[in-house]
């Protein structure tokens, strides 16, 4: 599937290191059970240059996997990051802002972890009117228009928000989410489902993945020297 | 004992009157001191002894946190460096210093020297001018030597002049090269003391509150000031200083209006104060301090004083003398034993209890319905609108409101007899939180069962009896499911409520009165009929013309629809309700009631003579009209025969001043306190309380009749709070919110508003837009696409709750959900005097057209007069600061390059605006949640100003609004007309209003 691909290819996994005397990491896997449901084809029909910015069918970005059996697959665009155990402390945020791009009449990327403080690049890359609605709850929100050919917006987020949505109602099926934190300790899963997080002092850490239909499932990790690894599995209630 | 000498003759005895004169002396001196200690000994004084322990604790906590502020700044950090350079400069140049400063000491003294002489030769040439003049002019003298010497002396002094100017200007410029040394130390001193002037002034207050910072002197003086007799001349502690004299307010002092004497702060000294908002009474800072007490609120302690609004006697000095009033029977139990408390019998206003504190809000606000911070006044103003206490009771500020209740003009049609009677015999058992209140099975009357049948029986009679006609005409088949679509969805439960499981909620708010504002639509099917339910939503006003209700400009089809679902299921039906019997009319009984009535009015031989000719009909419908009367139906409903009737009830105007002695306890004289506030709180958690112990002695006819509402305790602290605040105009007040006609404007507006409850379906000033969760519920239902639904919320589910926002669209805290259901809700209306045009808005009032055409939720047509239309117009300019005429030129012309930018602005190339607003009939291509508002009516809708405004920063005016802001920051992307972001939105605005005309 050449759209899937291009997409997790678009995946950047963002690991932040620290400088640490004794750094280990946290990697592993993200699953779930079984296979996801099929994902759509997004009507654009009300929108001919998006037709035309984007040949082929475009399809909901709900439910990216990778590898995927009957058993299970594996699952992308899911923000892992550390949700406790970390020692009260200030991580300056990067001065290099994260940047967003609007192509294709999608977002890229799909899920992204940004730090409270750090600078957000919104760009525009579409020959055509984008608007950009953030419907953050922590923060506050905002709602550009963006024409074809502005310059990028820059925005940035003062308060931790796990996940502040943005969107755009220009073309409703346009939507991605921002993990706002104030640590650097977060990363998306690529299309294989995996993840790493480095830089971690040694402890014991509670770790969270958020999906954006399947929600959030945290477990505990012990981090000495070396990596530890953490999987994730989605089963299904019972 | 010495006898008295010899020869002296006396009436008394002077050694017994010398031991009288002693021991009387000696009382006369204890007495005299011990009224000294007494008069010393106030209850102010250990309180502000305390206080003044804490303020000093305070003070000190307040200057270790100013230090430390101080000592982490910048500001005081440099300044404190530089004086220390500077100080180090100075003591390296000390030795150049002190010999600048000697030479400067003998300049100075040279100076004065040169200074002198030339004075005194000035004093000799001023002489010789005198002797010249008198030899030239009188002859006295020579005129030639005179004249020599005042020239000699001329030049001699000119010559001193100089050398003194000279020492001056030696002096000046040695004085600049000093100050040149000292000149940064100097500065650096003062910005020192700039910054550090909080904390001197907190200093200076600690040395002059505790002693252990003063010097000894001033401590021994600190003790002798307020020692007895010493304490007449300034003491610490005393009144003096702490009362407060309210100009322009007055109190009735003995037949004559002197201004108002506060000394409440001779204990409660903490109440200005922000850090004493912890502490406990007396020393407590007052709750609200924005809106009280300090400088910048808007009632400043120095003009309203304190018994201006709580009442009680401002002039004392004790606990009782102040006239404090209890709130409950426990806090009386715990004041008598604290402060020996007891009622201050002779003054008229004693203070308001803490919890019915706001009732001294409606003297000054008497117009107002919505004050303001004011919750429980405010929340007992309302329950006054919708029990339609007015009914009964004249209250002036409530004067001309419509009947609470339904009109029975034609209830012939509506509902059965047997209906009527088991409503009327028990409203709470059709519906719970109904506000019919009940007349029988009370108190007083439920013993009396047997008559209270007949009597109800009796009104329903008259009331069919009158009932004019209505015709109905026949509904066409209708569909229960797409009438349960469209009651969610017109707006039908911006007033009603279809739950059938509703009970009186807890804690009522204005919103759950709002959501009341009607009659909840339950058991329709039993009341009524589906028929009769399609001709009064198809036409409220054609079964009765003063209805509230408005006209929703449904089809035939719809209100058949509509009729259907209401009257039929389990909202129609209610099993329970009317399930026995209708008791028999009993004749004995019907005639022994109408004998009491009519003996009433005419001699007991006469009645029974009347009685005896009327038929059983007769006699039922004539005493019906009897009850009505008595019971005072009529308040609520609009009944044939009682269409000029004076209300029942008590005058409520002035209830407030009533005095208590006017107030019947009954029987309860040692179960309520006798106070008005307890008497009106018995009264109306049961109405027939005074009653009790009474019922045999009075006929049923002189039973207390008020019905019982079955208030909670909340709503009748708020109706208490609202009687108490209905005073007599007290002359003394003065400080009324000016009455002016734009405020007016505003007040007639808010009456109108409540009075058609526009805020249970838009949000306005305070409040309101309640519609919205059942807008969300009908969304959810009915909108969100179940195609998009693949279950995956169901079936994953969620570990924890605290990751609110899930994308999906259906949960209550989804932001997207609810920018999904406020574009499907009615439109906010905070603002509206800024953005609409008054002609439009009249136009829009009288015959609401679509703006928003996706709305499912109609706008719906209101009986307005042009009156109430203009009323509206000048309610929302003047709430918003807009001055008359309220709009300015709306056709401002537009040609050449700027038409070509706001044109290209306005296109598909760049803002895009026709991809989410209507243009005339051109929709919008996406689906109906992305549209916005008709861009063809700005131009007669919209004030220009406005859409500039919102041109600029959409989500200021409305947050969370899907209309993007194309200038951020002011700025713009695009190029035109200079790439000026203020000349594009004005382009821009000024194309769209030309979009109108292009269409005609």
């Amino acid at each position: 599937m050449s759209y899937t691909s291009s997409t997790l290819g678009a995946i950047i996994i963002i690991a932040v290191s620290v400088q640490l005397a004794a750094a280990g990491s946290i990697s592993g896997t993200v699953k779930m059970e079984g296979k996801p449901p099929k994902a759509k084809t997004i009507d654009r029909s009300a929108d001919a240059k998006c037709m035309e910015l984007h040949p082929g069918d475009l399809l909901t970005e709900s439910w990216v996997v990778g590898e995927s059996t009957d058993e299970a697959s594996q699952v992308a665009n899911v923000f892992v990051h550390v949700s406790g155990g970390l020692a009260a402390k200030d991580w300056p945020a990067p001065t290099a802002p994260v940047v967003l791009d609007q192509k294709g009449c999608r977002y890229e990327p799909h899920v992204f972890g940004i730090r409270v403080g750090q600078s957000l690049e919104i760009r525009n890359s579409d020959g055509t009117t984008h608007n950009v609605h953030s419907l953050a709850k922590n923060n506050k929100q905002f709602n550009n228009g963006q024409p074809s050919g502005a310059p990028a917006l820059n925005k940035s987020f003062d308060a931790v928000e796990l996940m502040a949505k943005i969107k755009c109602d220009m073309h409703p099926w346009m939507s991605c989410y921002a993990g706002v934190l104030d640590h650097p300790f977060f990363a998306v899963t690529g299309a294989d489902g995996s993840y790493k997080i480095e830089g971690l002092p040694a402890g014991t850490y509670e770790v969270t993945a958020w999906h954006e239909r399947m929600r959030t499932r945290t477990q505990s990790v012990t981090v000495g020297d070396d990596d530890a690894s953490a999987d994730f599995l989605y089963q299904k209630k019972k | 004992m010495p006898s008295p000498p010899p020869g002296e003759q006396r009436h008394y005895n002077p050694i017994t009157l010398d031991k009288w004169f002693t021991i009387s002396c000696v009382l006369f001196l204890i007495s005299l001191v011990w009224m000294f200690l007494q008069d010393y000994n106030r209850e102010w004084r250990p309180l502000q002894k305390e206080f003044r322990v804490m303020d000093a604790e305070k003070t000190r906590a307040q200057m270790e946190t100013e230090r430390a502020r101080i000592e982490s700044s910048d500001d005081y950090q440099e300044a404190r460096a530089l004086l220390e350079k500077a100080s180090r400069d100075v003591a390296a140049r000390s030795e150049q210093l002190s010999a600048a400063r000697s030479e400067r000491h003998s300049l100075e003294k040279e100076y004065a020297r040169a200074q002198q002489m030339f004075n005194f030769k000035k004093a000799d040439l001023d002489a010789a001018k005198y002797k010249f003049e008198e030899a030239d002019s009188h002859g006295h003298g020579d005129p030639v030597a005179t004249r020599q010497a005042m020239e000699a002396l001329t030049v001699e002094t000119d010559a001193l002049g100089i050398e003194s100017e000279k020492a001056q200007l030696a002096l000046a410029a040695k004085d600049e090269s000093i100050n040149a040394v000292t000149a940064e130390t100097r500065s650096a001193e003062r910005s020192l003391s700039k910054s550090t002037r909080q904390l001197d002034l907190l200093d200076r207050k600690l040395k002059a509150l505790d002693p252990a910072e003063m010097s000894t002197i001033n401590q021994i003086a600190n003790i002798v000031r307020d020692m007895p007799i010493m304490d007449m001349a300034n003491p610490y502690y005393g009144v003096r200083d702490k009362q407060l004299i309210i100009e322009g307010i007055t109190d009735d002092v003995i037949f004559s209006r002197v201004d108002k004497v506060d000394r409440c702060m001779a204990c409660h000294l903490g109440i200005a104060k922000t850090d004493f908002a912890d502490e406990a009474q007396p020393f407590t800072a007052h709750p609200n301090l924005d809106l009280f007490l300090s400088d910048a609120s808007p009632h400043p302690l120095k003009e309203f004083g304190c018994t201006s609004c709580h009442n009680g006697r401002g002039r004392g000095v004790s606990f009782n003398s102040t006239a404090h009033s209890p709130g409950s029977v426990e806090q009386r139990k715990e004041w008598e034993d604290e402060h020996d408390w007891h009622k201050l019998h002779h003054w008229e206003h004693p203070m308001y209890p803490l919890k019915y504190a706001e009732a001294g809000c409606l003297q000054c606000h008497d117009g107002q319905k919505t004050i303001p911070g004011a919750d429980t006044l405010n929340l007992g103003l309302a329950l006054v609108e919708r029990a339609g206490c007015y009914g009964c009771h004249t209250i002036e500020p409530f004067a001309g409101r419509p009947k609470a209740g339904p009109s029975l003009r034609r209830i012939g049609s509506k509902t059965t007899q047997d209906w009527a009677y088991h409503w009327i015999n028990n409203p709470k058992a059709f519906r719970e939180h109904t506000w019919m209140p009940s007349f029988f099975n009370q108190s007083n009357n439920a013993q009396v069962k047997d008559r209270s049948d007949q009597e109800i029986k009796a009104m329903v009679a008259y009331l069919f009896n009158k009932s004019e006609d209505y015709a109905l005409q026949e509904p066409p088949e209708g569909d229960a499911t797409h009438g349960e679509e469209l009651v969610r969805s017109l707006g039908c439960l911006g007033c009603h409520n279809i739950d059938p499981e509703r009970v009186r909620p807890e804690i009522v708010t204005l919103a759950t009165l709002r959501s009341e504002h009607g009659p909840a639509l339950t058991g329709l099917g039993d009341k009524t009929t589906a028929e009769w339910v399609y001709n009064w939503v198809r036409n409220p006003t054609g079964y009765h013309t003063g209805t509230r209700m408005p006209d929703l400009r449904v089809t035939d089809q719809e209100a058949a629809d509509i009729a259907a679902y209401l009257c039929g299921g389990d909202l129609g039906q209610h099993a329970a309700f009317g399930s026995t019997p209708v008791p028999e009319t009993d004749a004995t009984k019907l005639k022994e009631i109408t004998l009491d009535y009519m003996s009433s009015v005419m001699t007991l031989a006469q009645a029974r003579k009347s009685i005896n000719a009327m038929t059983e009909e007769e006699m039922v419908v004539g005493v019906g009209e009897r009850l009505i009367r008595h019971y005072g139906c009529f308040g609520c409903h609009d009944i044939p025969g009682f269409e000029n009737e004076p209300p029942i009830g008590t005058d409520l105007t002035e209830e407030g001043s009533k005095p208590v002695v006017k107030l019947d306890f009954g029987n309860l004289h040692g179960e309520v306190d006798h106070v008005n506030h307890a008497w009106f709180n018995a009264k109306l958690q049961n109405p027939r309380v005074f009653d009790k112990g009474k019922e045999k002695i009075k006929g049923p006819r002189a039973y207390l009749k008020m019905p019982n509402f079955h208030l909670t305790q909340q709503e009748t602290d708020a109706l208490v709070t609202v009687m108490l605040g209905l005073r007599k105009n007290d002359p003394g007040l003065k400080r009324h919110k000016p009455r002016t006609p734009e405020n007016l404007f505003v007040e007639s507006g808010e009456n109108l508003v409540r009075a058609l409850n526009c805020q249970g379906c838009h949000e306005l000033e305070n409040g309101g837009g309640d519609i919205r969760a059942s807008i969300a519920d009908w969304y959810r239902d009915y909108k969100v696409d179940a195609s998009e639904d693949d279950g995956a919320d169901d079936e994953w589910g969620d570990e924890e709750d605290d990751w609110g926002d899930d994308g999906d669209g259906d949960g209550e805290q989804d932001a997207e959900f609810l920018s999904q259901v406020a574009s499907f809700s009615p439109p906010l209306l905070l603002g509206e005097g800024r953005k609409v045009q008054p002609d439009w808005l009249f136009h829009f009032l009288e015959d609401p057209s679509s703006i928003r055409p996706w709305l499912k939720v109609r706008m719906p047509t209101f009986n307005l007069t042009d009156d109430e239309r203009n009323t509206f117009i000048k309610y929302f300019n003047y709430l918003d600061g807009e001055s008359f005429p309220f709009a300015g030129s709306v056709h401002p012309a537009i040609e050449g390059e700027q038409y070509e930018a706001g044109k290209r602005l306005f296109s598909g190339d760049v803002f895009q605006c026709q991809r989410c607003h209507i243009s005339g009939d051109e929709m919008p291509a996406g689906t109906p949640d992305m549209w916005a508002p008709n861009l063809q009516a700005v131009a007669s809708r919209l004030k220009p100003q406005w859409v500039l405004d919102w041109l600029l920063d959409p989500q200021a005016i409305i947050p969370g609004t899907k209309m993007p802001g194309y200038f951020p920051d002011g700025g713009t992307s695009q190029p035109d007309l200079d790439a000026d972001a203020h000349r594009q939105m004005v382009a821009l605005r000024d194309y769209l209003l030309t979009l109108g005309s292009d269409s005609e």
